[in-house]
Formats: structure tokens, C-alpha cells, sequence
């Protein structure tokens, strides 16, 4: 069968892909950690005795205040819409806390819903435009 | 009727591939964030080691395991940058649209955007190269090369367009010539004439048009005729760029860091 002038038209001028990316790319703007923004983060260690006290959610922010024996640290993060229904039936259930490599994962009901970063990896966050 | 049927798909065409992608913003979930972070650190650990001002790093931001490929993005880390310890400057396309910039990140924030997964290679160069290299990054030569209107597939000797291999391949090109015009035409006939074989794509009809009729970030006109009747897509990529330091002796030592990522669980 004849290839139409028509046909060769439109294929030819369909750009085309997906199928390939060379170079990587696309950048949507990444969570890289949850950040604690009153307290001490010695409060947060492997094995620390935590409680969820409070939590305030707004759009996709969360504040989370941790209490233990020692005081209590607040945390802000970002959450899912998942996330944060957890998170606001959770007010006075435990969190665990779980070391990593380069943090702590904060755990509550059995689902991970936060990761702190140690001040070693923290030093490595950071995002601009160049130059 | 032909014509109305050509008139309405090309209308289509016009409309949509205006549209770009949303950008939107991913929240990652804690345990990737954590795994991308221990990355970093490894890659922290295996620099340190090393007595050299910058290297090489390539990640996996997109699979690429049907073109025979692994890693599909390239930057330079950069030691005691003006941001920290170990600064990745690369760049990045600008959430699905035909723009791109530059950037400075962290390596958590660099292992974070890693879609597919957390294997990276890290690549020390000479040192002669690598001080230049330094130098240029520097001395902000390397921006003057940048061209913010970015496309995927970009063609290796296209000045209208680049993508983030393209703007790698040619900051090293003007490394590697003290003095030289940070010229791209200049320094892409420079590294074809030194060897450098773009990495050939074969992406048939039917994908491209499945998959990609839409994208913003695509454009298929810097290449020639002949190339999109047949589906050969010629293109730097990570591999054609570390194939040719290789070739020309200016790789003193590879390693590759295998960490599962999101895809594989």
C-alpha cells in the first residue's frame, strides 16, 4: 500500500517520545526530610519513649510535637493526604523511632510517616539555581 | 474529508504539545527518603577517599534498560563549593516543558530526584582535566554554555536546543581546551572530531506516537529527515560521554554503587 503525502505528513511532523530520556529531566519538587523546628533532636534517638501529643495539619504541611521524659520536639514535614488522616487519628499513640544510615525513620501504627535526617546528612541538603 | 481529518489531527497536535506537563510536587515517602540519603553518604565516603576536586556522578532518573542503557542524568560534584561540602551542579529540565536551568544541590537532594533507582556511578577524571574542569565551573564559563531551551533528544550538534548531557559533554569539551570561547558549535565539532559517538536510540512509529505525540520537552525538528523516517535518534548520553573519556585516557578510576530504588520494590 501507497504511503499517502497526508500520512507522511503527520508522521513526520509527530514529534514523538517518551520512549526515550536521555538526560533524565523532569523535576518536581522534592520532600528530602522532615525538619525539627523547636527542641532538641537528641530527644529523637533509637528506642526514644515518644508521644504523639499534638498534631496541625494545613494543606500538605504538618506539625507534628513529640513528647518523651526529657521535654518534647516539634517537626514539620510534608505529608500526603494518606498521611495526614493517620497522623490526625494518631494524637496520644506512641511513635517508634528507627535509626538508618543517615537518620530516623518515626513510625506510628506500624507506617512509617516521617524520616529526620542526622546532622551528618543533613549537611547535604541544599538546592539552587547555579550560578 | 482528507484534508478536515489532516486539518483536525495537526490542530491536535498544535494544541497539546503547547500544554507541557504539570509540575507536580512529589512527596516522597520517609523509607525513600532515607534510602536516598544513605546513598549520599556512601558517595560522601567514596569521595572523601579521593584526592580530587570534582568527579563525575550519574544517577537514574529514567529507565532506560530498553535502549540498553542504566544511567540517564550527569553532573559534577564539586568539592567546597560556595553551598557545602560536595555541591552537584547539573542540569535540570524544567518539570516536563521545553525549559531548562541549572542548578547547585546537595547530594540527598541529587539522590532524592532518582526515580527509577538509587544505583550511581562516580567517575574520576585526570588531573589536569579536573582541575579545569574546577576552574570553568568556577569561573562560571560553564553557564555561559547553558541554553535554557531544552529538549530530551536533543541532536549532538544542535545549537538550538540542549539537554543535560549535552551541557556535560561540552563544559568537559572547554575544559579540556584552556583558553577556548565557550562556543558551543565550536566545542561540539571539537569532540566529534576527538571521537565522541553519540548513543543511537531506535524509537519505532508506534511508540512515538503512542507514547510522546504530547511532550513539550520533545523535539524531534533538530533531527534530521532521514532519522525520523527511520527511528534512529542520534543523542549524548551518559554512556557516550563515559565511553569517550575512556577511550581518551582521561578516567582514572569508576566506582558503581548498586541501591535499589523505587521501581524495585
Amino acid at each position: 500500500m501507497r504511503m499517502r503525502w497526508w500520512m507522511m505528513l503527520v508522521l513526520a511532523a509527530a514529534p514523538a517520545l517518551q520512549a526515550a530520556d536521555p538526560s533524565a529531566a523532569s523535576r518536581a519538587s522534592v520532600q528530602a526530610s522532615a525538619q525539627i523546628v523547636d527542641g532538641s533532636a537528641a530527644l529523637v534517638g533509637a528506642g526514644s519513649e515518644l508521644t504523639l501529643a499534638a498534631v496541625e495539619i494545613v494543606g500538605e504541611s504538618a506539625h507534628l510535637v513529640l513528647k518523651g521524659a526529657q521535654g518534647s520536639v516539634t517537626v514539620s514535614l510534608r505529608v500526603s493526604a494518606d498521611t495526614a488522616r493517620v497522623l490526625a487519628a494518631s494524637v496520644g499513640v506512641v511513635v517508634e523511632t528507627v535509626a538508618t544510615t543517615a537518620g530516623h525513620l518515626l513510625i506510628i501504627g506500624g507506617e512509617s510517616v516521617a524520616f529526620l535526617l542526622s546532622p551528618e546528612a543533613a549537611a547535604h541538603r541544599h538546592h539552587r539555581n547555579w550560578p | 474529508m482528507k484534508r478536515a481529518l489532516l486539518f483536525a489531527m495537526l490542530s491536535c497536535i498544535a494544541t497539546t504539545a503547547d500544554a507541557g506537563q504539570d509540575c507536580r510536587s512529589e512527596i516522597l515517602a520517609p523509607h525513600r527518603q532515607a534510602e536516598a540519603a544513605a546513598q549520599a553518604l556512601a558517595v560522601v565516603e567514596r569521595l572523601e577517599a579521593m584526592d580530587a576536586p570534582i568527579a563525575l556522578v550519574a544517577r537514574v532518573g529514567t529507565d532506560l534498560s530498553k535502549h540498553g542503557l542504566r544511567y540517564s542524568h550527569v553532573g559534577f560534584v564539586v568539592r567546597d563549593a560556595d553551598d557545602g561540602r560536595w555541591t552537584v551542579i547539573h542540569l535540570l529540565n524544567t518539570c516536563g516543558t521545553d525549559r531548562s536551568a541549572l542548578y547547585a544541590e546537595g547530594l540527598v537532594d541529587y539522590y532524592a530526584d532518582a526515580r527509577v533507582a538509587l544505583d550511581t556511578a562516580i567517575v574520576w577524571l585526570d588531573a589536569a582535566l579536573a582541575d579545569e574542569l574546577a576552574r570553568v565551573l568556577r569561573d562560571h564559563a560553564a553557564a555561559r554554555l547553558h541554553d535554557a531551551d531544552y529538549n530530551v533528544i536533543a541532536h549532538p550538534r544542535s545549537d538550538r536546543y540542549q539537554n543535560s548531557t549535552a551541557w556535560v559533554l561540552e563544559t568537559l569539551a572547554l575544559a579540556m581546551q584552556p583558553g577556548a570561547p565557550p562556543d558551543r558549535r565550536i566545542l561540539q565539532a571539537w569532540v566529534e572530531a576527538r571521537g565522541h559517538r553519540p548513543t543511537r536510540l531506535h524509537i519505532p512509529y508506534s511508540k512515538r506516537i503512542a507514547g510522546g505525540l504530547f511532550s513539550a520537552n520533545a523535539h524531534f525538528t533538530d533531527h534530521p529527515l532521514s532519522a525520523r523516517l527511520s527511528g534512529e535518534y542520534e543523542v549524548v548520553t551518559v554512556d557516550s560521554i563515559l565511553d569517550w573519556l575512556e577511550r581518551g585516557d582521561r578516567v582514572v578510576h569508576r566506582e558503581d554503587l548498586q541501591r535499589p530504588g523505587p521501581a524495585t520494590r
